[in-house]
């Protein structure tokens, strides 16, 4: 049959072309994501303050930005296989955050990072109104700090 | 007289449509295992007590046919019979199509698939026999991919070589997934005989495969076969299926004989739809009419006989493997030995188990898969040779 | 380039690459599982004495309050219901006289616990206190455990729990296996399971948890002054639930 057989150079240009398009495809994804995330309303605070009780977190800013994960995985390990339960839990992270939608999602949403800790652990993704109301106005002043608390989890 | 390995042109009207009705299967294989994900196992129907169903039969099915596909290839790589070469190549990748074909099975049964490629690899267990034959499997299509190549390439030595290391590793890989059940802690389960009649049943069933697959391919593409490389291939597969019964007389034997299991066997042979399966699907239909024909003077020295007995062992088989996982699951563990629970808020009794639709599809999915990568491989591989004949002159087909 | 150099060139690339991924993920994962060895945990071993001539035949207390504590699915099909502690009947026959028990059944807590030696990425593991739980993240959820248990103990999360019974404990994904883990969280912090404290609350005190390690402790006693059996102590995997009265 004639009309089936097909050029074999258009095959052999064909195939590699679609296979880098394919390996391609995420990268454009996340581009054009990025492009139009900061366009959006995304140029505002990337995150919120926290609800100041403390004034600092149990690390660094720094550190607890871009590892706390690696913070609440070996916590996690010692808690879950070593039965050693300390002062650091993911619960207490909400004492401070009362709001995951704006406390985690959204730097989640920006790196493309789906942790699945909040379909067992509890977090409430919108914390009750009146709380957020109070966040928002605390933000605004300066706390104070309440070292002996800070100490004592920075000592254990 | 040369052999000459060639592709097929891959235009046809039928080639085209299987490879459609494949890529349908695993679309729709896809569609299934996306929604068992989603909503959680418990639409496949299984439940608490009948935590493996038809997708761990079929596993163990796949992982069975790869055996005697290897073995069929290991007459040439092996053994070093010479007028088996023209079926090394096709038999080596029919093999390592089925492991991929298991390995997927068990990865769509999985709670938590996200998880599956990464956790097994990185806090393995030793002692556990899951933990072990993924390892197993994933050596076995590697060094299944080696020994294509080295087909392929026609490298002599290394031929010899990878398909020694292969034969011995099949039959690690089969013993093992055998051995999943055999050390388990179900009464119908614990049996060491059982990784010993898994690799028996394996290569009846993967030996009845590349008949099928052998003659069909052939026969569409209209290429030369020698009946007579048919006929011995038949024998083999009587052998082994003597075997196989052998092996299943002993265990049920043992099973009745021992007065701890006979209640157990008592259910197996004879306590419900299972006991079907197994007298008519099994004994019958998959091991005794097969040998009937393969042993008959004129069954055993006709293609189309030897087709049908390769066919019936094949559902046999498949039978076979469903009779070792589910009666197993469904006949509780002796928690009261002298005792019975009357009230119970969970199921305490014998349970029950269906095969659902959505595992029947994932089951035709991962046949999909690799069904197209079956197709896509005569396309673009030289797998089949242009005539198989039996050489006058051994030494000179092999130059 | 042709074919088969293209072939060569994008296996040996995803050969490389996928073997560099898992050398790091070896590397970085032996140094996270050696996290700390406590052995605060290893003093003590932990196991249940339940007397069941105590036991009312109705009550249900300790079920709710495990399912309270530790939002354990429930579903209204028996099939996917799990139940970490659950009662049962049981009938047997000395010569012509038939007895008649309520038997309490849960996770044994094993010395030899079959579900760990088959789970295939070590998510179940016995605790250096002897305590058999199942780390949820990292169950592949193969339910290999689940077969292997010979006492019908563990059970598997088929569908996503909807409620929150108790926020301070986390619930459960589908697609893992668990069972009773003694209340681990509540042992460490130096208070009694859940089970416990409610059979002590209507005033049964069928149930006590304690240190098989320490001779003074309550179950100890127990076990010296009554005599206590277990299930199943052929399979010789040395269950930690002992039974008064069975």
């Amino acid at each position: 049959m004639p009309n089936n057989t097909s050029d074999p150079k258009s095959g052999q240009v064909i195939i590699p072309v679609i296979l880098i398009i394919l390996i391609l495809l995420p990268f454009g994804y996340s581009l054009v994501n990025r492009v139009i995330a900061q366009g959006s309303d995304r140029s505002e605070a990337f995150l919120e303050r926290p609800d100041a009780k403390y004034e600092n977190c149990i690390r660094d800013t720094e550190y607890m930005r871009y590892h706390h994960w690696e913070l609440l995985r070996t916590v996690r390990v010692e808690v879950v296989r070593y039965g050693k339960r300390g002062d650091i839990r993911l619960d207490s992270c909400m004492e401070c955050h009362p709001n995951r939608e704006r406390f985690c999602n959204r730097c989640h949403e920006a790196v493309s990072l789906t942790p699945d800790c909040f379909g067992c652990h509890y977090y409430p993704e919108i914390f009750q109104p009146s709380s957020i109301e109070s966040v928002t106005e605390k933000t605004e002043l300066i706390p104070v700090p309440d070292t002996t608390v800070v100490d004592s989890i920075l000592t254990k | 007289m040369k052999l000459e390995f060639t592709r097929i042109e891959g235009n046809s009207f039928e080639y085209r449509v299987m490879m459609i009705v494949f890529a349908a299967f695993a679309v729709a294989g896809a569609l299934a295992t996306w929604w068992v994900i989603e909503k959680g196992i418990w639409v496949t129907g299984m439940h608490n007590r009948v935590p493996w169903g038809f997708l761990i039969v079929m596993a163990i099915y796949y992982i069975g046919l790869s055996a005697g596909s290897l073995v069929i290839s290991g007459l040439y790589g092996v053994f070093g019979k010479i007028e088996y070469k023209p079926f090394a190549r096709i038999a080596v990748y029919v093999a390592m199509l089925f492991l991929i074909a298991g390995l997927l099975s068990i990865m769509t049964d999985q709670g938590r698939i996200d998880r599956f490629f990464v956790q097994p690899f990185v806090f393995f267990n030793l002692q556990s026999m899951f933990s072990i034959n993924p390892m197993l499997y994933i050596g076995h299509i590697l060094i299944c991919i080696l020994y294509l190549w080295a087909l392929f390439y026609e490298k002599k030595k290394l031929t010899k070589v990878v398909a020694t290391l292969a034969f011995g590793w099949a039959f690690c890989v089969h013993t093992g997934t055998g051995a999943i059940f055999g050390f388990g802690a179900r009464l119908l389960y614990e049996s060491p005989l059982l990784p010993a009649s898994f690799v028996a049943a394996a290569m009846a069933s993967g030996t009845a495969l590349m008949i099928l697959l052998i003659v069909t391919l052939f026969k569409v593409m209209d290429r030369y076969l020698d009946d007579e490389l048919i006929f011995w291939l038949g024998r083999f597969l009587a052998i082994t299926v003597i075997v196989v019964l052998y092996f299943l007389f002993v265990e049920n034997a043992y099973r009745a004989y021992v007065v701890e299991l006979r209640q157990a066997a008592v259910f197996y042979l004879f306590g419900g739809y299972h006991s079907l399966l197994f007298w008519f699907g099994l004994i019958l239909v998959g091991l005794v009419i097969p040998l009937f024909i393969l042993f008959n003077k004129k069954g055993g020295k006709s293609i189309r006989w030897i087709v049908l007995a390769s066919c019936l062992v094949i559902f046999g088989v498949l039978c076979e493997r469903y009779v070792i996982v589910i009666p197993g699951l469904i006949h509780p563990p002796e928690l009261f030995p002298g005792m019975e629970i009357t009230h119970s808020i969970v199921d305490e009794g014998i349970s029950t188990y269906h095969i659902s639709f959505l595992e029947v599809l994932q089951a035709l999915g991962v046949m999909g898969v690799i069904g197209f990568m079956f197709g896509a491989g005569l396309k673009y591989m030289k797998l089949l040779p242009t005539e198989a004949r039996i050489p006058k002159h051994p030494a000179s087909a092999d130059s | 380039m042709d074919r088969r150099d293209f072939i060569k060139v994008a296996g040996g690339t995803v050969l490389a690459g996928t073997s560099c991924t898992y050398a790091f993920r070896f590397l970085t994962s032996s140094s996270m599982s050696d996290a700390g060895v406590d052995s605060t945990l290893a003093k003590r071993k932990w196991g249940m004495v339940i007397n069941l001539d105590k036991c009312k035949e109705d009550c249900t207390a300790c079920l709710e309050a495990c399912r309270e504590e530790n939002n354990v699915y429930h579903d209204e099909d028996d099939r996917w219901d799990i139940n970490w502690i659950r009662k049962v009947k049981i009938e047997g026959k000395i010569g012509s006289a038939t007895t008649e028990k309520t038997m309490i059944l849960l996770c044994n807590h094993c010395d030899n616990p079959p579900c760990a030696q088959v789970c295939p990425v070590q998510a179940t593991y016995k605790r250096e206190d002897g305590i058999v739980i199942v780390d949820h993240h990292r169950c592949i959820g193969c339910r290999y455990c689940m077969i292997a248990c010979p006492y019908n103990a563990r059970f598997f999360n088929f569908k996503d729990e909807e409620h929150w019974i108790n926020p301070d404990r986390p619930k459960r994904t589908h697609g893992v296996a668990e069972s009773c883990h003694l209340c681990a969280h509540r042992l460490d912090a130096g208070k009694m399971p859940a089970c416990v404290e409610a059979c002590e609350k209507i005033g049964c005190g069928a149930l006590s948890v304690g240190d098989f390690n320490d001779p003074e402790s309550n179950v100890s006693k127990l076990i010296a002054d009554n005599s206590v059996k277990r299930i199943r102590e052929d399979l010789g995997t040395e269950p930690k639930v002992y039974y008064i009265g069975l």
